[in-house]
């Protein structure tokens, strides 16, 4: 198992190398972990945090960059820049003097910014960079007594510096979350990665150096002043960390993710965790749906039934409400005849009422002949007793 | 003497290892331990503030102009402005705390009569401060430094008053009473003689911050800072130039001579740190 170290493929031949990192008593360790495989570690300085002239130099560079080991310089400290050119002469004359010695290495939790200066000088150099968790953020920054917006900010500029200017073939990046995990297993990997010669012995020694004492933030616990949008980035960076590292070595891919898969076995567990747990209550909840919806359905039935019952009241209602539609009784032979009796005195009827209507009308006409009549006999009569008077009058005149 | 109104409210801040608490503890701000929790509180809005702008206290953030009156801020005013109202309702009169500093006129939107005491230290030794407590690099602490006082320096002058660190090492109680005149109380004379002088870690003067590393620009900044810091401050500067600044050849990469005469006045001392700073250039360029 590889448990901690996201990237292999170093050079096995003999080189120096910087142990480098954001401040974490873990680089310290790693350092130990060199000088048990017969490495010898440039002396650290009185602060402890690191190799006292590699320290020293990583400062002066970032510091002509306008930047420092908690501010990042405007432009990373290439070897080759004008502004360094002293200090590239003092940083050739410190690596001569090292490179006198076999195996030597050098530690500083100050130099991530730097990282390309020491590489631009000596590319056969290698580098264990030390990672930790974002989630790892507040801690660090209540050790350092920093805020976490300004932790999340350095972590992310930092490895983003390192990841753009050296090269995935010189740094080895060591998760010491997982190492914590498994150490001894974790630091045989990291010796192994780098064809360290190590006994078991002093292998287990400094396995029981981890984990280092930082309290991880609690679960719950959401970091202070961080909003989703500002933490996203961080895990985007992180993956991004990690795929880089993925992609030096396609040809290695599924055994490192083999190995990652071991790696993380921890984190997969507590993950594992999370998930039972997510599982646990997602059934529970499907459940509680499932049984919902048999009594809905039970419901829906009830609720069907009564409905056709209802529908059937309805409809007798309806009827009840309605006039008979009854079919017309077949009528009997007596009723036919009856009935032929009936059409035919009806047609009788007609007939004498026919007749009664032509009687009124020949009646009526013969009263307006008899009135004409009567009025011509009268105007005649008229006429006639004039005419007599007429002829009465003549006469007499005559 | 411009005396606060009985009834304002003052504010003490000042950069991260300025002094802030020291001051605040000798002007007598709201000690009592609910006043610890209601600063506690104070100290909360203000990390919402600037996490809202994506910053902290030791991130500050770039602010534009009339930030304070944001609409996006406008539940965080009415939390703030429920804050206040539970602050006066105990009696709180001053508090203290180093974020304010960067929030300053969030809080005078709330408290127009808001008096802000600026403790102004030493660049040097803020910067040493902080290397120290926080294993802050050099170039932070500068930033840091400057961030802070800059945005202290835009704050209308009638309503602030400066007071320097050294000053309560040179003549406290003389210092102590111009302050709290200005602020409407009334100074402890038993709190400023429990100053002790050996407690004083870092203590570096303005020749010595000359030829530091400091920026040019936070050199300017604190210099005319210094100007409003009082009478008691020129007086302890004048010991500086005469003890201080003859006992010691001139430091660093300057090559100007500090011993001066003993007699030199604040503007003499100044004009000559800005040619100083002028020849900087010079050099650079």
């Amino acid at each position: 198992m590889q448990a901690g170290v996201q990237q292999r493929g170093l050079s096995r031949t003999p080189s120096p190398i910087g142990v480098i990192g954001l401040p974490d008593p873990a680089i310290g360790l790693l350092a130990q972990l060199l000088q048990a495989a017969g490495y010898r570690i440039v002396p650290t300085n009185a602060a402890g945090r690191g190799s006292d002239q590699f320290a020293q130099l990583s400062a002066a560079a970032l510091e002509r960059m306008n930047g420092a080991w908690d501010v990042p310089p405007a432009v990373p400290p290439h070897h080759d820049h004008p502004q360094l050119a002293d200090l590239r002469e003092q940083a050739c004359a410190l690596l001569a003097e090292h490179e006198q010695g076999s195996l030597w290495g050098w530690a500083d939790s100050a130099s991530l910014f730097a990282a390309c200066f020491w590489y631009g000088l000596a590319p056969h150099m290698r580098f264990i960079v030390t990672l930790r968790r974002p989630e790892m953020l507040r801690a660090l920054a209540a050790r350092s007594g920093m805020s976490p917006v300004f932790a999340e900010q350095l972590w992310q500029q930092s490895y983003r510096t390192l990841l753009l200017t050296v090269p995935p073939a010189a740094r080895l990046i060591v998760d010491l979350d997982a190492l914590e995990q498994n150490p001894e297993a974790g630091l045989a990997a990291v010796a192994m990665q780098l064809n360290l010669q190590i006994d078991a012995v002093s292998l287990q020694r400094l396995a029981q150096l981890l984990p280092v004492h930082i309290e991880p933030p609690e679960r719950a616990a959401p970091l202070v002043a961080l909003s989703d949008d500002m933490v996203q980035p961080i895990h985007i960076q992180y993956q991004a960390a990690l795929e880089a590292v993925r992609a030096a070595h396609p040809d290695q891919a599924f055994e490192q993710i083999a190995d990652w898969t071991l790696m993380g076995q921890a984190h997969a567990h507590r993950i594992a965790e999370h998930v039972a747990e997510v599982q646990a209550v997602v059934l529970a909840r499907k459940t509680e749906v499932a049984a919902f919806h048999t009594e809905l359905a039970s419901v829906r039935a009830v609720i069907s039934a009564r409905e056709v019952e209802i529908a059937g009241w309805q409809a007798a209602l309806d009827a009840a409400h309605q006039p008979e539609a009854r079919e017309p009784p077949q009528p009997t032979e007596e009723q036919q005849q009856l009935a032929a009796m009936r059409d035919l005195a009806a047609m009788r009827d007609l007939e004498i009422a026919g007749y009664q209507t032509a009687l009124a009308a020949a009646s009526a006409e013969n009263e307006s002949l008899r009135l004409a009549y009567s009025q011509l006999s009268h105007s005649s009569g008229v006429r006639l007793a004039s005419y007599a008077a007429r002829i009465a009058r003549r006469l007499s005149r005559r | 003497m411009n005396r606060m109104a009985p009834h304002s409210r003052s504010l003490i801040t000042g950069a991260p290892g300025a002094g802030v608490g020291l001051l605040g503890r000798l002007v007598g701000a709201d000690l009592a331990p609910w006043y610890g929790l209601i600063w506690q509180r104070f100290a909360q809005t203000d990390d919402q503030l600037l996490a809202h702008m994506h910053g902290a206290w030791d991130l500050p953030p770039a602010m534009p102009s009339d930030w304070e009156k944001a609409v996006q801020l406008l539940p965080l005013r009415m939390r703030a402005a429920d804050l206040i109202i539970q602050w006066e309702q105990h009696g709180g009169r001053i508090w203290c705390g180093v974020t304010p500093a960067l929030t300053a006129p969030f809080w005078q939107l709330l408290l127009p009569q808001l008096q802000i005491v600026i403790c102004l230290r030493n660049p040097l030794d803020v910067v040493r401060a902080l290397r120290a407590s926080r294993a802050a690099s050099d170039r932070l602490g500068w930033q840091l430094w400057q961030s802070y006082y800059s945005r202290l320096a835009l704050l209308p002058p009638a309503t602030r008053i400066v007071t320097h660190f050294e000053s309560y090492f040179y003549q406290p109680l003389a210092e102590l009473t111009r302050v709290c005149e200005r602020i409407g109380t009334t100074p402890q004379p038993g709190l400023a003689a429990q100053i002790d002088q050996r407690r004083r870690r870092h203590w570096s003067t303005s020749a010595e911050l000359a030829a530091s590393d400091a920026p040019d620009q936070v050199i300017e900044l604190y210099l005319s800072l210094c100007a409003e810091a009082g009478p008691i401050y020129h007086q302890c500067l004048r010991t500086e130039t005469s003890s201080e600044l003859l006992a010691q050849p001139a430091l660093g990469r300057s090559q100007r001579d500090y011993r001066a005469p003993v007699t030199v006045s604040m503007s003499e001392l100044i004009a000559r740190l800005r040619n100083e700073l002028g020849e900087r250039d010079d050099h650079g360029n």
